[in-house]
């Protein structure tokens, strides 16, 4: 099913003139684990961030389900719709894993008892690699492997249909890097979702069912 | 509902943070409520001071002035004795002169003591013991010719000179015959002398407490077969006084005056003692002011009362005496002014340094505040909620550094109250209202501040800016 579609979008940042992202025409299905991507500064996270909903294409438009994400009330795009793992995580480095995990829930308006949301929070946890001791601990006193497990749990938590991830495995060994891509891989397949994940790692690419590259010039579906 | 719960559990994930916050607002409030309950105290205790001080002020002639202006002319006697005699006479002030000075905003109060004869049908004055075995001749009622035959004198100017003026012939003439004693009206009886120096004590009975009451001599009762409970019948003194008042006796006194002094003044037995307005509102004629004393408000007042009698007319050649210092006065307030004006800018600077410490420490927050809200906006909380969670973080604080600083406050204003202020005049050192008020006003000032700080940021940042801006 098509899910996200990308038509015509060009973006430039304010203040400056030349476009970032040029005419950009990409679609999106359920099920499918898709890589994005490209040289340094060719604008892959520019590209999330407006898949995401932080940010408005300056021409064209981001389509999700036949609606343009520009009218939605984006806020609720993404509480509820989209889960999005940041290149630096963006965690709240004070609370626990858990507390960063719950809070998403609750944001995207999950309304059953605290206990079984931490429960539910407490599995999906589990599930990328955080065991119960380490869920319960402050952010900051996790390594940089367990943070982006944190990060993608937080991502996941709340069901959404699409889920993007910036470099998930930049800076992360390779067996780490093997073990977070197959969990992408089991939420593409097993879970249904449409995964997006930008990475200039060929073993990571590996994983994708469809890679695209994003260059200056033009987008190339390899 | 989870803002709240997450923005109780976020302040104890900054607990540095929030420490220093809250460390400066109890420190801020607390100076606040202290200064400003230090100031209020001693304000108290000058207003408890002012209120006891009894500032008695009473109208005198200017003697000295009056010489100078007009000095006396010598009288050389048949004799050869020679008197002075004054070439100016001073009216007397009326009753009708001191009410109207009485009303004055300047005056706490004015106490009066009036005096007029009285005439009565079944009355009469205790006899005068001198003249046991004459007739008592009171020259009341008199007819000219029989004041002329009383003077051993020929003329009517002759009988004027003997009185001692035009308006004393008019009024012995206008006087009724039957005058049989005197009544005198008080506001306070502290302030009739014969019963301060103890000439005159009350025995029996009690002391006017209405209108219509009144209290007789020993002698005078006796005299006229009266006892407690009985009602006696005056009238005014001139002729054409028709109202009849009745006065009850309430008690008897007993006048202890040595016994030829006594026997000299029959009429010091004859007074009848009644509150001021039985007497003020009575019409009797020639009601006469035995003793005026106005009681300032405060020392502050006395130049200000003096003009104002001045401009209602008060003669340049009278002026206002006063019974007490106006030294002591200042010796006792000027401290406590001093203290209670330091203590109102001391109140004004911790506000205002208070407020300031806490905006700078929110400017500084900025950056880690910013970071959250980009965190908290690209999962999806929408701008008016993170702004909730903020406000509310902001207003548990001061709710806490408010309970902190009134508990505080409480325990310290009168250990503090007594270093400094050496006579606190029976003054409260409690924890007033306005203090607790004041103390409130400070924290929502200081929460409506470090609020605006957080709003501020969270709307004016898109979560995109603020994340990328970080990396
Ligand atoms: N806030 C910004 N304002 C202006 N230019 C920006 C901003 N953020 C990124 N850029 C520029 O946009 C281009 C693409 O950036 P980015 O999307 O982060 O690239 P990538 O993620 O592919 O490395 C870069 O040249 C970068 O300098
Ligand atoms: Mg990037």
């Amino acid at each position: 099913m098509k899910l996200l579609k990308l038509k015509s979008v060009s973006y430039i940042y304010k203040g400056t003139t030349k476009p970032v992202l040029n005419n950009i025409n990409m679609e999106f299905k359920t099920e499918k684990l898709y890589a994005i991507t490209g040289k340094s500064g060719v604008g892959k996270t520019t590209l999330l961030s407006l898949i995401s909903g932080l940010d408005t294409a300056t021409e064209g438009s981001v389509i999700y389900r036949n609606e343009d994400i520009a009218t939605l009330n984006r806020d609720r795009y993404r509480a509820s719709n989209i889960g999005v793992v940041f290149q630096s995580y963006n965690l709240l480095t004070n609370a626990t894993a858990l507390d960063n995990v719950v809070l998403s829930m609750n944001i995207s308006g999950n309304k059953d008892k605290t206990s079984e949301k931490k429960q539910m929070a407490l599995e999906v946890l589990n599930r990328v690699g955080i065991d119960s001791e380490k869920a319960k601990r402050k952010v900051l006193k996790l390594s940089g492997g367990e943070q982006q497990r944190v990060a993608i749990a937080r991502a996941i938590v709340h069901n959404p249909d699409i889920i993007i991830a910036d470099e998930p495995t930049g800076n992360l060994d390779s067996s780490t890097e093997r073990s977070i891509m197959k969990i992408f891989e089991r939420l593409a397949h097993e879970d249904k979702k449409c995964v997006i994940i930008v990475t200039h790692s060929a073993t990571a690419a590996e994983y994708a069912d469809e890679v695209f590259e994003l260059n200056h010039e033009k987008t190339h579906k390899c | 509902m989870y803002i709240i719960k997450n923005s109780l559990k976020n302040l104890v994930r900054n607990k540095g943070r929030n420490f220093i916050i809250l460390f400066v607002a109890f420190l801020t409030l607390t100076s606040v409520t202290l200064s400003f309950a230090i100031w209020k105290i001693s304000d108290s205790s000058i207003q408890r001071y002012k209120d006891s001080f009894f500032m008695d002020a009473t109208i005198d002639y200017d003697w000295e002035k009056l010489e100078k202006d007009f000095p006396p002319t010598e009288i050389v006697n048949e004799d050869g004795s020679v008197t002075q005699e004054s070439s100016f006479e001073l009216e007397e002030l009326t009753l009708k002169d001191y009410q109207k000075f009485s009303h004055s905003n300047c005056l706490k109060s004015t106490q009066f003591v009036i005096s007029a004869q009285f005439a009565s049908e079944n009355l009469t004055p205790v006899p005068n013991n001198l003249h046991k075995n004459q007739e008592i001749v009171s020259i009341d009622g008199m007819t000219l010719e029989e004041l002329m035959k009383f003077f051993h004198v020929n003329t009517r100017e002759e009988v004027v000179k003997e009185l001692g003026g035009e308006t004393e012939l008019k009024k012995v003439l206008d006087t009724k015959d039957d005058t049989a004693g005197s009544l005198v009206g008080y506001t306070d009886i502290s302030y009739v002398e014969e019963f301060v120096n103890k000439e005159k004590n009350l025995t029996q009975g009690h002391f006017p407490e209405k209108d219509g009451e009144c209290i007789v001599s020993s002698k005078y009762a006796e005299h006229n077969k009266l006892k407690i409970g009985d009602t006696i019948e005056v009238s005014g003194p001139s002729k054409s006084d028709t109202k009849i008042i009745p006065l009850k006796i309430t008690g008897i006194y007993e006048a202890s005056l040595s016994e030829t002094m006594a026997e000299a003044w029959g009429e010091f037995y004859g007074s009848v003692y009644t509150t001021y307005d039985t007497v003020a509102d009575s019409d009797f004629h020639w009601i006469s002011p035995i003793r005026v004393v106005f009681q300032l408000k405060d020392p502050d007042s006395a130049e200000r009362f003096e003009k104002e009698l001045y401009q209602k007319g008060m003669s340049e050649y009278r002026f206002l005496s006063y019974a007490n210092e106006k030294s002591e006065y200042q010796k006792n307030t000027e401290p406590l002014k001093n203290i209670s004006h330091i203590a109102e800018i001391f109140t004004l600077c911790a506000v205002v340094i208070g407020s300031a410490m806490i905006l700078l420490i929110s400017l500084l927050n900025v950056r880690e505040r910013k970071y959250e809200v980009g965190v908290l906006r690209a999962m999806g909380m929408k701008k008016s909620a993170v702004a909730v969670e903020f406000v509310f973080e902001t207003l548990v604080m001061m709710v806490v550094g408010f309970v902190l600083s009134i508990l505080a406050s409480t325990l310290l204003s009168q250990p503090i109250a007594d270093v400094l202020i050496e006579n606190l005049n029976g003054a409260s050192t409690n924890l007033s209202p306005a203090a607790i008020l004041l103390c409130g006003l400070t924290a929502l000032g200081l929460s409506v501040i470090s609020g605006l700080c957080s709003v501020f940021t969270v709307m004016r940042h898109e979560p995109m800016k603020i994340l990328s801006e970080r990396n």
